[in-house]
Order: structure tokens, then C-alpha cells, then sequence
């Protein structure tokens, strides 16, 4: 029986639902999991990536276009550039049997595995997502005036040192920039998670999503429940957006008072 | 004269760690590259491996022998479908 059908009255009959449905759990810890891996990862990953492009390498521009090229990516294809990697008769298993590590292929992405699913979601993301935080924080670095590193160097500051005290301070209306835009992108991560699971053994909101919308053999059929999913990923998102925003806000009344 | 040698030692050293570290950023920077290459590196192996190999294990690292089979059989058979969904996927 579907709730609140032919009614042409308010009902929260579809949240109340979505709340309770068997999936929503395990779908929301996915989709948080995967958000606490990826992010940090992908930030510090992003402010090496931007410093050694500042540092002026010989070749500096080639090195920019090659951090760039999974900016044009589409996410379902790095999801099977990753599954050719981790399947069973894959690269990965190729290259530790080569190396003596393993006897026989070792299956990584299996019902019983869900723990390297994850890790193969996450190289995924982290592979295909970090360069739009990296053109973020470059646009971030280069904003900032070479006189107060230089002035840094003369006193004597090591690399953490202005890291600490020179540059994060500055980057830090780039790296909320870029905050906002990834934790509103992880939360819709779909693609990836489809290609590497099927959508079958893990799954996350957006995906449930789908999966209630889509009219074919393998969705239910039921707009309703997708747009209370869609509406509860907005708000998701919405709230973390404010959070990161009044995060920020109130440690610069705080420095000003 | 002392002063001058322990001077030039100083110098030596502070270019030599200079050199060192611009070193060190350079294999962190290839390193950085390697990593953004090496997935497109293998899925292009995939694209233009004979059928046999594709489905083959242990996988190869390099297409050997090259083939565009598998790229032949794309476009001929996605051309079609390619067209059209390029044609409705126009910004206007």
C-alpha cells in the first residue's frame, strides 16, 4: 500500500517512510563515511598539489594541465576506470601477484568486502574530485601577496611555519569556498558508487534516490519518496553550507574583537 | 682567508640543500602526475587491447599488441546513438 496516494492533502507520510525505510541508514553512515574519508584527504592533497605548482617548476604548466585533466572527467567513468583496477581479474591483482604479494586474485569488490568498496569509492573520489578544490586553492594562492611570504623567509620561517601562520590563514575564504562545494558534492556522489557496487551491496542517499525514482525493473517507482530523499539531501547540504559559513563568520568577529 | 673558506662552506651547503629540496619538489610533483596518468594510462591499455586481452588476467600494462578493435567496434556501433545524444545534449 503506498501512503497518501490520490490524497490531495499535505502528509509527511513520505518522509516518515523514507526515515524508516531499511536502506536509509545504511545509506546515510555510507554517504557520511565517505564524506569524513574523502574530504581531509582530498584538502591536503589539493594544498600539495597548489604549493608545488607555486613553487615555479621547470615545466609548471604542464604539470597544471595534467592535475586539471580529471576535472573533465565524467564521474561514471572514473567509477570504471576504478573498476578495472580493483576487479577480480583486474590491474591491481595483476600487479601484487607480480610483485609476490598474493598467489590468486584476490576479489576486492564482493558482498563480503564492503570495507574495500569503500576504499575503491574513495581513491575514486579522491582521483576524480580533488583537482576542482586544487583550482580553488591555486586561484586562493595566488591571490596572496608575495611580500608577506618573502617577509616569512627572511625571518627565517620553515615551510610548516608559513604554512601555519602565512598562507592557511589567507587561503581561508578559498578553502570555505571549496568546503561548501565538496561537502554539497559528496553528498550527491552517485555515479562512482554505482559503477564500483552495482548499487547493490552499499548504497548512498543519492543513489537511493534513483532507486525510488527510476520507473524501470530495477527502481520502485515512486516520485514521492525520491523528492523526500532529494529534499533531505538539500537540507543536508543547506545545513552544512550555513555551519562552514557561521564557522567561519564568527572566528572573524572573534580576531576582530 | 679563514673566514672566507668557512664562508664558502656555508654557501656550498645552503645551495647544496637548496638544490636538494627543489629535488624533492620535482619527485613530488612527477609523483603527483603519476598518479592523475597512471588510471587513464591503464583504461586507455583497456581501450586498445585485442578482445582476448581485455578479458585476459594477469593484465598487461602496455597495449602489446595494439588493436584498435575494440575502439572499431565503439564507433561503429555507438555512431549512430552518438550523434543523436550529442545532437540532444545541445545548450540550445
Amino acid at each position: 500500500v503506498v501512503s497518501g496516494e490520490g490524497k490531495k492533502e499535505w502528509t509527511l507520510d513520505f518522509i516518515d517512510r523514507m526515515i524508516h525505510d531499511f536502506r536509509f541508514k545504511e545509506a546515510l553512515r555510507t554517504t557520511a563515511i565517505l564524506l569524513v574519508a574523502i574530504l581531509p584527504v582530498q584538502f591536503v592533497l589539493a594544498i600539495i598539489m597548489a604549493l608545488v605548482l607555486q613553487a615555479q617548476l621547470r615545466g609548471n604548466t604542464i604539470f597544471l594541465y595534467i592535475y586539471a585533466i580529471p576535472l573533465g572527467i565524467s564521474d561514471l567513468a572514473t567509477g570504471l576506470v576504478w573498476v578495472s583496477i580493483f576487479t577480480q581479474r583486474g590491474f591491481l591483482n595483476t600487479f601484487l601477484q607480480q610483485i609476490g604479494v598474493i598467489d590468486a586474485p584476490y576479489i576486492f569488490l564482493s558482498n563480503e568486502n564492503k570495507h574495500w568498496m569503500i576504499v575503491a569509492i574513495v581513491l575514486a573520489e579522491i582521483w576524480r574530485a580533488t583537482s576542482i578544490v586544487m583550482v580553488i586553492v591555486v586561484s586562493g594562492l595566488q591571490a596572496i601577496p608575495r611580500e608577506y611570504l618573502e617577509a616569512g623567509e627572511l625571518f627565517g620561517a620553515s615551510l610548516w611555519q608559513r604554512l601555519r601562520h602565512i598562507i592557511l590563514p589567507l587561503l581561508k575564504p578559498s578553502l570555505q569556498v571549496a568546503l561548501i562545494l565538496r561537502t554539497i558534492l559528496a553528498f550527491q556522489v552517485f555515479a562512482v558508487v554505482v559503477a564500483i557496487t552495482g548499487g547493490q551491496v552499499l548504497t548512498v542517499l543519492a543513489y537511493e534516490t534513483y532507486r525510488w525514482y527510476d520507473p524501470g525493473d530495477s527502481g520502485f517507482n515512486n516520485p514521492n519518496m525520491a523528492a523526500a530523499y532529494a529534499g533531505f539531501i538539500m537540507l543536508l547540504s543547506l545545513g552544512f553550507a550555513l555551519f562552514y559559513l557561521r564557522m567561519v563568520r564568527s572566528q572573524e568577529e572573534a580576531a576582530r574583537e | 682567508m679563514n673566514n672566507q673558506r668557512v664562508l664558502d662552506a656555508v654557501q656550498r651547503r645552503a645551495i647544496r640543500q637548496r638544490q636538494l629540496r627543489r629535488a624533492g619538489v620535482y619527485a613530488l610533483a612527477i609523483l603527483i602526475a603519476v598518479w592523475i596518468l597512471l588510471p587513464i594510462w591503464l583504461i586507455g591499455t583497456m581501450a586498445f587491447s585485442t578482445r582476448d586481452d581485455v578479458y585476459g588476467y594477469p593484465k598487461q600494462a602496455a597495449p602489446i599488441p595494439f588493436s584498435t578493435d575494440t575502439m572499431q567496434f565503439f564507433i561503429d556501433n555507438t555512431m549512430r546513438a552518438w550523434h543523436s545524444a550529442l545532437w540532444r545534449s545541445r545548450a540550445w
